[in-house]
């Protein structure tokens, strides 16, 4: 009678264990980010915020625009609008850029209205995350010194399971791409990116200290694959 | 029972600090604008919340918690809204840490939005300053009822009279007490130091009052015709939706100005301004309706069936939007036209506006001695006149005018104001009867507050329509940074004028129901 119990307990056990889900294994921390770039290239689009804190980083040689933070969407695989926040002494101001292609529109400081600038006058979102020579591919190609942390949940995404990543990143390029305020020094990247989707929800850059306070770059992305309209402002004043 | 003046005494510190911080952040607020990091451009309207949700709270807990500490008792409603108040101020200083992560938080699982962190600290402050406001509020008609309680009616007024100059002095002198502490601290010190004082205040009044005996005995049901008066919560519900979407609609347009991502022409008129003003509109018709047919209306209506509380209330939320357009500028345009640092700015704008405040509370005793020989108009028009001329001055200011200049300026529209308040607020309480003077003593305080109120909301979209409009017109397409500060600075310099323009010309509108006053001297 006994046999027959233990031999029941352990059919059920083989069969419970059967049913419980396969823990899926983790893959090399190269092919999550191979993964996680490709993921990224392939998007039609999506939303992001790109914040600084630390020490200050400008938007101008006379230093007196530093960047806070900035808001907005990118459509693959050139168009970019954003809301950038710099910090001026005794002010903080608010300035929207729009980027289609080669075209490139800033919000003037005082009115609001929209001005077209030359290409490659002010920060452009839509450089920083070119599918050809952007982010994505830079994360494929100048990543190094790659480990896994493991499996962790952001404080302010609750309920969101994601791999956690750090390695380190040649700044040259990324220099050139994010308008000369991230690098050109190595940097410090922090990976978060969803086990499922290969999605990158964050990036955290930090840079070497200067003067004991180091620039951090936090980038959030969300919205994937969401296309979102954007067009030529009017420029006619009402 | 203590002894009535030392609870009077004790009463009134709480009432001072509630007082303080209704101005104290106009000298601060673009240090708190900087410091919560935001811009200048898409923000500012919602700054000024910072300033009228105070207003609107502290304006809304006056005209109904003096009737519930009738039926609750006065120990525990003051106590309650001092511990409102105490919770307000901490919630104020630690604004931009827990509670804008919580309300981050609160928004992201409740909606899936992420907030700009900086709009939801503002967003968190301004929610605080209201908390604190409503407490603040409270306790002036609470304290007012208390005196009632302890004096018999013929030394009642001396005790009222202490905590109305208490009231006043508190927001007189708020904005230099803001100022100097910010000079040498960061401005939430500000609001830390309210919490040892009402800490302190909670104990004393706390023992104080614990042998004041309640309105209504407990357990003793009041025969019909000594029935309590009731709470009118409909009516207090009604005159909150319409004061609150009253602001929300003089506030809204200015939001159309600035959208960073908007690549349509703004247009000048918010959706949703025209909807709010007709609910304010509404929900003040659906008042007086209620108010006609409650058995204990909050504000009784016969009282503008008298000649005197209708045009003195008129009076009083004329003088209230133009003495808050000056209360509001003066650092405005010390902190945009003169100041070189932030600190600089909210000491200066401190002591500029003592050369305004001090000389309106020091005017108002020979308003009332005046309005005792000569009657309620001579001193309240003279007063009104001084306030025009004062803030007509005030719009020949320029970048380079000295403080030696504006000084005098401010001086004259100072005294104007103090020398019209007394006459105003005798005429007010005089004309109502026996049973109605204290509610006829809160409708002073409540129509001038109001008019604060709406001059701050009106007048913040009104000066970032004609900004955007004049740097649009006055700006060269791309102009560098440089030449964009000086046109910056030439526009504020012209909307600051124009506001006060706006403001001389309401104060000057005051006019028409003062001189309608019925001219009775209290010699008579």
């Amino acid at each position: 009678m006994s046999l027959r119990l233990a031999a029941w307990v352990l059919l059920l056990t083989a069969a419970l264990s059967a049913c419980r889900p396969q823990a899926t294994p983790t893959p090399p921390v190269e092919q999550i980010v191979t993964l996680t770039a490709a993921r990224m290239t392939s998007l039609s689009g999506f939303h992001f915020v790109i914040e600084r804190s630390g020490a200050p980083a400008y938007l101008d040689y006379e230093q007196t625009l530093a960047f806070r933070r900035a808001e907005g969407d990118f459509v693959a695989p050139d168009r970019a609008r954003a809301t950038v926040r710099v910090i001026a002494p005794g002010l903080v101001l608010d300035v929207g850029i729009l980027s289609l292609g080669e075209r490139y529109w800033q919000t003037n400081l005082l009115n609001g209205a929209w001005e077209e600038f030359p290409p490659g006058v002010g920060f452009n979102p839509a450089t920083l995350f070119d599918p050809q020579n952007g982010l994505q591919p830079l994360m494929q190609s100048d990543l190094v010194d790659l480990q896994l942390d493991g499996i962790e949940e952001l404080d302010d995404l609750p309920g969101q399971k994601l791999y956690a990543l750090h390695g380190q990143l040649a700044g040259e390029r990324l220099f050139q791409m994010s308008y000369e305020m991230i690098g050109p020094e190595t940097i410090e990247v922090h990976l978060w990116v969803d086990p499922k989707t290969y999605d990158l929800y964050r990036v955290r850059l930090t840079e070497p200290a200067l003067d004991n306070e180091a620039t951090v770059w936090q980038m959030d992305f969300w919205n994937f694959g969401k296309v979102t309209e954007i067009v030529p402002p009017a420029l006619a004043t009402p | 029972m203590k002894r009535p003046a030392v609870i009077i005494a004790l009463i009134c510190l709480p009432i001072f600090i509630g007082a303080l911080d209704l101005t104290v952040v106009s000298a601060v607020l673009p240090h708190v604008v900087y410091d919560l990091e935001i811009p200048l451009q898409t923000g500012l309207d919602d700054a000024a919340w910072v300033v009228s949700g105070y207003l609107l709270a502290y304006t809304l807990a006056m005209t109904f918690m003096g009737r519930l500490s009738d039926l609750v008792g006065r120990r525990k409603v003051y106590l309650l809204a001092l511990a409102i108040f105490a919770a307000g101020s901490y919630l104020v200083a630690v604004a931009d840490t827990w509670p804008t992560r919580l309300a981050w938080r609160i928004g992201f699982m409740l909606a899936g939005v992420r907030l700009d962190p900086a709009y939801t600290a503002l967003a968190t402050l301004v929610a605080a300053r209201m908390i604190q406001a409503f407490g603040g509020g409270a306790m002036v008609p609470v304290g007012m009822a208390l005196a009632g309680d302890l004096y018999p009616a013929e030394r009642r007024s001396r005790p009222l009279g202490v905590i109305a100059a208490v009231d006043t002095a508190g927001w007189v002198v708020g904005h230099l007490y803001g100022g100097i502490l910010t000079r040498f601290f960061d401005w939430r010190m500000i609001f830390w130091l309210n919490l040892p004082l009402c800490a302190v205040a909670f104990a004393l009044i706390y023992i104080a009052l614990a042998s004041l005996p309640r309105p209504i005995p407990a357990g003793q049901p009041a025969a019909p015709e000594n029935r309590p008066p009731q709470m009118d919560w409909p009516g207090a519900l009604l005159i909150g939706l319409s004061l609150t979407t009253l602001n929300l609609g003089l506030n809204s347009n200015s939001e159309t100005v600035y959208d960073t991502l908007e690549t349509r022409p703004s247009s000048a008129w918010s959706p949703y301004a025209l909807p709010l003003l007709i609910a304010a509109a509404a929900a003040f018709g659906l008042f007086v309706w209620r108010q006609a047919r409650a058995a204990f209306p909050l504000m009784p209506l016969a009282l503008f069936g008298r000649r005197n509380c209708l045009a003195g209330s008129l009076a009083n939320f004329l003088i209230g939007f133009s003495l808050f357009v000056a209360i509001a500028n003066v650092p405005l345009f010390i902190n945009t036209l003169v100041a070189e640092t932030l600190e600089q700015g909210a000491w200066d704008s401190g002591w500029m506006l003592s050369a305004l405040t001090v000389p309106m509370a020091l005017a108002s005793i020979p308003g009332g001695w005046l309005s005792a020989r000569l009657g309620y108009r001579p001193p309240a028009a003279a007063g009104v006149l001084g306030g025009v001329a004062g803030l007509a001055l005030m719009t020949t200011w320029r970048a380079a005018t000295p403080y030696s200049t504006m000084i005098p300026h401010l001086a004259l529209a100072g005294i104007g104001f103090g020398l019209s308040m007394a006459p105003l607020a005798a005429a007010v309480i005089n004309a109502a009867p026996g049973e109605y003077r204290g509610a006829a003593s809160a409708l002073i305080i409540i129509f001038r507050l109001t008019g604060m109120t709406v001059g701050v909301s009106s007048m913040a979209t009104y000066g970032l329509q004609r900004a955007e409009a004049l740097s649009r017109q006055w700006l060269p397409p791309a102009a560098d940074m440089a030449e964009t500060l000086r046109v910056g600075m030439m526009v504020a310099e012209k909307v600051i004028q124009e506001t006060f323009v706006i403001a001389a010309l309401l104060c000057g509108l005051a006019l028409l129901p003062v001189l309608w006053l019925k001219n009775i001297s209290q010699e008579n």
